[in-house]
């Protein structure tokens, strides 16, 4: 066989591409048989494929859709401009291409919408790159195991169901009960704690005042600098809402694909599930239970998925999701919720009865779980608070059957006031993120009974008064401690000396 | 008798082959299936898919509108650059004259159309500004 020269096969692909160029001139079109609900449905362009970007050319304006739905004799198109001007007749184009998103550090700072297009009245995006909103997930051999800490500064999370980087964990919960306060005390956490995490924030259909609140207090913590907002509103259409956590998920690619780390969250999910069933029985397809198509299962796990953590091959970077889902009077049973239950790698609950009852953050002990992050936690939090979960899992029990009677053991009066004690100091006010020297310091001094003494009531000015008397008195130490290695016995003994006397002051 | 609803692309593909085949009664038959089954809404359609089934075969039936007439070197031109394209082997042309184009030309193909008209340039550039 003759020999190829590499010289001749630069120069023949030169040739095809410039006669394939040649031929471009021939687009393909289709026509709008009839239009309504933010869906088009196309006469022509047999040749469309799934999630390709369309152009349909309507009097003088050009509305962008992107094809769903591929059928005999028509194709199906959503929408993701106004449908007001596009009419049946107008002439539709493919645009060879599915969407892509800006991504890079220009992003930083910035609120836009699904397609990049800036919210924040400040100048037009210019990134270097472009991101393709859908991807596929990294596989197997990209990986590696989770085993870094992404401290959220929740005393409760951090100490119990600790999170790793390139973990999904997700925030469940009933309307009103914070679960987008957990999530905005995490980005205020990295940006405290100086982590480096990138925050990727998605509010899908989210009232646009309460998008606005957040983004007010994130510049006001100073956390907006290395924070992107993707924002869309009630009034949005369907097909934006769908677009949002995938085009928000391609931003945060870029972090995660460039060594770094990232953050997402998504707010929520229970919302994005809501647009794609709206927009899948516009578009005829099968409803199923709940009248959810059936792929949708598989519109969460896709996106999901793309949140890892790479292998040092590829550069080492991760991608974390706290996705949020709303259950409606606390039902974690019903469709989407199980779904996304099955998908994440644990799940944080959040009660309202809890709530109610001024514990905050409102975090179940039973019903919450990290299914990956143990090896992740930070080792000095780590060595204080292995027990935590079941002490505070069993006084729950306890403390709900203990309200029918006095007569109860020393042993189990001692665990309850204990538990008592513990649900106290667990509890945080919002925007107050706790470093790593001042959980284990807190969570060491009740292990150790240096409070038993205390009253309930004055647990969080005992634990106010030891934490500033550790910080005046052994600042080194603190900062040691807040590297985040195992204490030794000495600075343990210290931390308990400490508590100690600081809890002569609330006694009873 | 409700008769099972046959897609438009099995029909244009039949049709087709008939006119090919130089079948004369095949568009009185159509008119009467497309009476029969109510669907005279989709005529246009059908014309549509017929015209893209015949390009598939090598015959296509092309428009070439312009905002002046067009020179008959022109035209060869056109049939050439057609004939290239979609690699048929017999290309008919319609030609229209329509003054809003403004100047250029747009041809238009079953399923596909070449604009290289002034007016599509303005639209365009129009789009990109807002």
């Amino acid at each position: 066989m003759a020999e190829i020269s590499v010289t001749e096969l630069s120069k023949g692909l030169r040739d095809a591409i410039a006669n394939l160029e040649s031929g471009e001139g021939l687009e393909k079109v289709g026509v709008v048989v009839r239009v309504g609900d933010g869906v088009a449905w196309v006469h022509g362009l047999r040749s469309a494929g799934y999630s390709e970007m369309l152009e349909i050319e309507s009097g003088d304006t050009i509305v962008e859709a992107f094809v769903l739905n591929l059928m005999e004799d028509e194709i199906g198109a959503v929408l993701l401009g106004s449908e007001v001007k596009v009419a049946a007749g107008d002439k539709v184009r493919l645009k060879g291409r599915i969407l892509e998103v800006p991504v890079g550090p220009e992003l930083l700072g910035r609120v836009v919408d699904p397609l990049g297009r800036p919210l924040d009245g400040g100048p037009a995006i210019k990134t270097k790159q472009m991101g393709l909103v859908e991807r596929e997930a990294i596989g197997v051999l990209g990986r590696k195991h989770v085993h870094e800490p992404l401290m959220t500064g929740i005393m409760s999370i951090d100490a119990m169901f600790p999170i790793g980087r390139g973990q999904r964990e997700l925030i469940i919960g009933d309307r009103q009960t914070g679960k987008t306060a957990i999530a905005i005390d995490t980005m205020i956490n990295q940006a405290r704690q100086k982590t480096g995490v990138i925050n990727v924030y998605v509010a899908i259909g989210q009232k646009l005042s309460k998008v606005a609140r957040l983004i007010d207090r994130l510049k006001e913590e100073g956390v907006m600098d290395q924070t992107i907002i993707v924002a869309t509103g009630p009034s949005d259409p369907a097909s934006l809402l769908y677009l949002a956590p995938y085009a928000a998920t391609a931003m945060g690619e870029y972090f995660r694909d460039n060594s770094q780390h990232a953050l997402m969250i998504y707010d929520d999910l229970t919302k994005h599930a809501v647009a794609y069933r709206q927009m899948s029985l516009l578009l005829r397809r099968p409803p199923g239970r709940e009248a959810f198509p059936g792929d949708v299962f598989y519109l969460h796990s896709r996106l999901l998925e793309r949140s890892a953590k790479l292998s040092d091959d590829l550069g080492g970077g991760s991608l974390t999701a706290l996705p949020i889902i709303e259950t409606q009077a606390g039902d974690i049973s019903a469709y989407i919720p199980t779904n996304v239950i099955s998908i994440t790698d644990g799940q944080i609950f959040l009660e309202t009865d809890l709530f109610y009852q001024g514990i905050r953050p409102a975090i179940s002990a039973g019903l919450s779980v990290s299914r990956v992050g143990g090896d992740a936690q930070t080792k000095a939090v780590k060595s204080v608070s292995s027990h935590l979960k079941l002490g505070l899992s069993q006084f729950r029990e306890l403390a709900s059957f203990a309200q029918f009677g006095s007569d109860l053991d020393e042993a189990t009066k001692k665990q309850i006031d204990n538990g008592q004690r513990l649900t106290e100091l667990l509890k945080q006010p919002q925007y107050q993120p706790a470093s790593i020297w001042e959980q284990v310091a807190s969570i060491h001094a009740v292990s150790v009974d240096a409070f038993d003494n205390v009253l309930v009531k004055n647990i969080k000015d005992a634990q106010a008064a030891l934490l500033t008397k550790l910080w005046t008195d052994h600042k080194k130490e603190m900062q040691e401690l807040n590297k985040g290695n195992k204490p030794d016995e000495k600075l343990l003994a210290l931390i308990e000396k400490t508590a100690k006397s600081a809890a002569k002051g609330f006694e009873a | 008798m409700a008769l099972f609803r046959i897609s438009r692309r099995k029909l244009a593909d039949y049709y087709a082959g008939e006119i090919l085949a130089g079948h004369e009664d095949v568009v009185p038959q159509l008119a009467a299936y497309l009476m029969e089954t109510n669907r005279l809404r989709e005529v246009e359609l059908i014309t549509r898919d017929i015209e893209a089934a015949l390009a598939r075969r090598g015959v296509v039936v092309a428009e070439v509108a312009s905002a002046h007439a067009l020179t008959e070197a022109t035209k060869d031109a056109v049939v050439a650059y057609l004939k290239k394209v979609t690699s048929a082997a017999q290309v008919e042309v319609k030609e229209l004259v329509e003054p809003d184009l403004l100047g250029g030309v747009r041809l238009k193909v079953p399923g596909a159309e070449m604009d290289a008209t002034l007016k599509r340039k303005i639209m365009k550039l129009r789009a990109a500004k807002v």
